[in-house]
């Protein structure tokens, strides 16, 4: 079989000594970050990614998607021990988790989150490597005008995921496409937006961005209000579960499961809808709805399943399409970038240990997480107990040495200052980071595709429209922002997130 | 008009003004740029485009604030923070290539500790000792960065 002979070519990369090793280094880097409170993936992410220049692609891949998905597994524990979610998509987890914590069931909590997140990660990975190869042979005809449509709806979906204003999210898109188009102009040579400085001809950096914006501005809004943070328990014993409680779980954790994966693929920040959603969808089919909020073991099995397929799954649009699906993808495509590829339907085939090489690190990832996750807890709990005043200087530190390395040029420092303040001013008005990254790194696809297309069809904006698949993708994203605007959905979207505000 | 009640959030506002400069920013500057003629689309087509959605969208969110709409209170600004880590960080970008790696990771993480009112100046010393060692240990030694150890001002 054909997809056998794939993922043994994909082991054989997998299994190479330093990709195992990277591998590792990725998902310990990843559930270190998810553990601590106020530095998540994306940060890091940008941060790491110009030592990723020395590596080969298929080892820089591994080690960046093992932070991704490793940093999922490390803000359960946060979640559940401190009831501070490490990591956005783990706010549900703290509601029940940190609950069964508080009732000596701390140890149960983690197990169910590290193997229903084990289980989720794993049929995930293995959905992945069964969809992603046909659904690149459909997208290797699409042209420019499907391209341009097919960004344009994924701009949009990901609005209608985001909470809070709609409005807001999506000015801060278009600002992230306004400043994708600084620099010189890929047609004609003409500077955009450079302002007479030399450092821009190439465009803003997008490590600069993403730091700013991810990194710096988090620490400013953290700083807001000075809380110390109180470890609960300090001890975990009790790190399995018993017969009954492995008969409770299995349920929520394949309906997480399907759920995440589901929801995964869509653009922005699948996955944190996906935990929220699978909350809720436990909680309706429970025979003891009055449980949950006091510890309910389905609340915890549910969506920390739910999160992880999610965080898998969202690789699919990046590696088949060249589409990043929310911040942490666009990083990666980045890295992808910088090591001179182009990602799209073409990696698949054209560079296969690539592509089985990321998909069979994966397990191999989920499988070590579950090691440093379940026997190596007690490093973790010792962890928490470092303060937040002691982490921000590591981590302002951290930033601007990995923006500076990139290019040894201060420039890409100063625009992180730039950001990070712009980028606080906006996210403590209400709006969200994640659309303007997203923008951003679509900015240049969307323009490039957009020309090509006018180019080919003469001039004539028709040929969106005359083209079927392209009519298609826009009437979907006209019926998604109609549907988004509508007030009783807006309400609905409300209701999912109320619980993200406590 | 309205009556102006000092509980409701300005947020709007301050998040319209924001959108509102900058795509009158970009949007001058757009004009510029070839628009594009015939079948080709010119450098300046997609810029002046999305200015012009940047602004519609400014001027809406900045009237929402008129509408009722009540929000929860506003934590105090950071402004210590916002100094002291936009300073370190500008140091960093500044005298970085002079000073060294050792060196200039203790002044900027030293400067950053600083801005938690949690530190005390001592402590800010401490942090900032563990991060220079940390720093030389994991970039210079492991990752072989290209900044030097020492700069050229101390004259090694």
């Amino acid at each position: 079989m054909d997809l056998l002979s794939n993922l043994a070519l994909g082991f054989e990369t997998a299994f190479s000594p330093v990709n195992i090793i990277w591998c590792f280094v990725g998902v310990l880097l990843g559930t270190l970050v998810g553990v601590l409170p106020g530095i998540g993936p994306t940060a890091t992410i940008a941060m790491l990614l110009p030592i990723t220049f020395t590596f080969s692609p298929v080892t820089a891949l591994i080690m960046l998607s093992g932070i991704y998905y490793g940093a999922q597994y490390g803000g359960s524990t946060t979640a559940i021990l401190i009831n501070l979610p490490g990591e956005s998509s783990s706010a549900v987890t703290a509601v029940d988790g940190y609950q069964m914590a508080r009732r000596g069931r701390a140890g149960q909590a983690l197990a169910t989150a590290a193997l229903g997140s084990f289980f989720a990660g794993s049929v995930a990975t293995l959905l992945l490597a069964m969809a992603a190869p046909p659904l690149a042979s459909v997208a290797i005809r699409f042209g420019s005008p499907e391209y341009f449509a097919l960004i344009v709806v994924g701009l949009l979906v990901s609005i209608s995921l985001a909470h809070g204003s709609m409005l807001k999210a999506l000015g801060m898109i278009v600002l992230g496409l306004v400043l994708a188009t600084v620099g010189q102009d890929a047609y004609t040579g003409t500077p955009r937006f450079t302002l007479g400085q030399l450092e821009l001809y190439g465009g803003i950096n997008f490590v600069s961005i993403a730091v700013g914006v991810f990194g710096v501005a988090e620490i400013f809004r953290n700083l807001e209000d000075e809380r110390g943070r109180e470890v609960g328990v300090k001890h975990v014993t009790h790190l399995w579960l018993s017969r009954e409680e492995f008969r409770r779980i299995a349920a929520p954790v394949m309906r997480g499961t399907a759920l995440g994966s589901i929801l995964g693929i869509l653009p922005g920040g699948g996955h944190v809808l996906a935990s929220f959603a699978s909350y809720a969808v436990e909680k309706k089919s429970s025979k003891h709805p009055e449980e949950f909020g006091h510890g309910a073991i389905e609340g915890v099995a549910g969506p920390e399943s739910a999160n992880n397929a999610a965080a898998q799954t969202s690789f699919i649009p990046l590696l088949t399409l060249g589409i990043p699906a929310h911040p942490v993808m666009a990083l990666i495509l980045g890295a992808f970038i910088l090591q001179g590829i182009v990602p799209g339907p073409k990696v698949i085939s054209s560079q296969p240990e690539l592509f089985w090489g990321i998909v069979a690190s994966m397990w191999i990832g989920n499988v070590m997480l579950v090691i440093l996750n379940l026997p190596l807890i007690g490093v973790w709990v010792k962890l928490l107990s470092v303060p937040y005043r002691a982490l921000f200087p590591a981590i302002v530190t951290f930033a601007a040495i990995g923006c500076y390395s990139i290019n040894n040029n201060p420039f890409d420092v100063y625009a992180v200052i730039v950001f990070g303040v712009l980028g606080y001013a906006l996210i403590r008005c209400g709006c969200e980071p994640a659309p303007l990254l997203l923008g951003f790194v679509l900015g240049g696809l969307l323009e490039e595709h957009l020309r090509r297309a006018l180019i080919i069809a003469h001039g004539d904006p028709m040929v969106f429209i005359q083209n079927p698949i392209s009519a298609v993708l826009l009437a979907v994203g006209v019926i998604i922002l109609v549907v988004a605007a509508l007030p009783s959905i807006r309400g609905k979207r409300d209701e999912v997130f109320a619980e993200d505000e406590g | 008009m309205p009556m102006t009640n000092p509980q409701r959030s300005r947020n709007d506002l301050y998040v319209g003004a924001i959108f509102i400069s900058l795509a009158i920013f970009f949007g001058s500057e757009a004009r510029h740029y070839d628009l594009g003629a015939g079948g080709q689309v010119g450098p300046g087509l997609f810029p002046v485009v999305l200015s012009v959605l940047l602004l519609g969208l400014g001027i809406a969110i900045g009237l929402q604030y008129w509408r009722a709409h009540s929000d929860h209170q506003a934590r105090p600004v950071p402004w210590r923070a916002l100094v002291l880590v936009c300073l370190s960080l500008f140091l960093f970008g500044y005298a970085s290539d002079d000073l060294g790696l050792v060196p200039i990771v203790f002044i900027c993480t030293a400067l950053t500790a600083l801005s938690s009112t949690q530190n005390s100046f001592a402590a800010a010393l401490i942090i900032a000792a563990v991060m220079s060692l940390l720093c030389f240990a994991v970039f210079k030694l492991g990752l072989g960065i290209n900044l030097p150890s020492f700069g050229p001002v101390f004259g090694l």
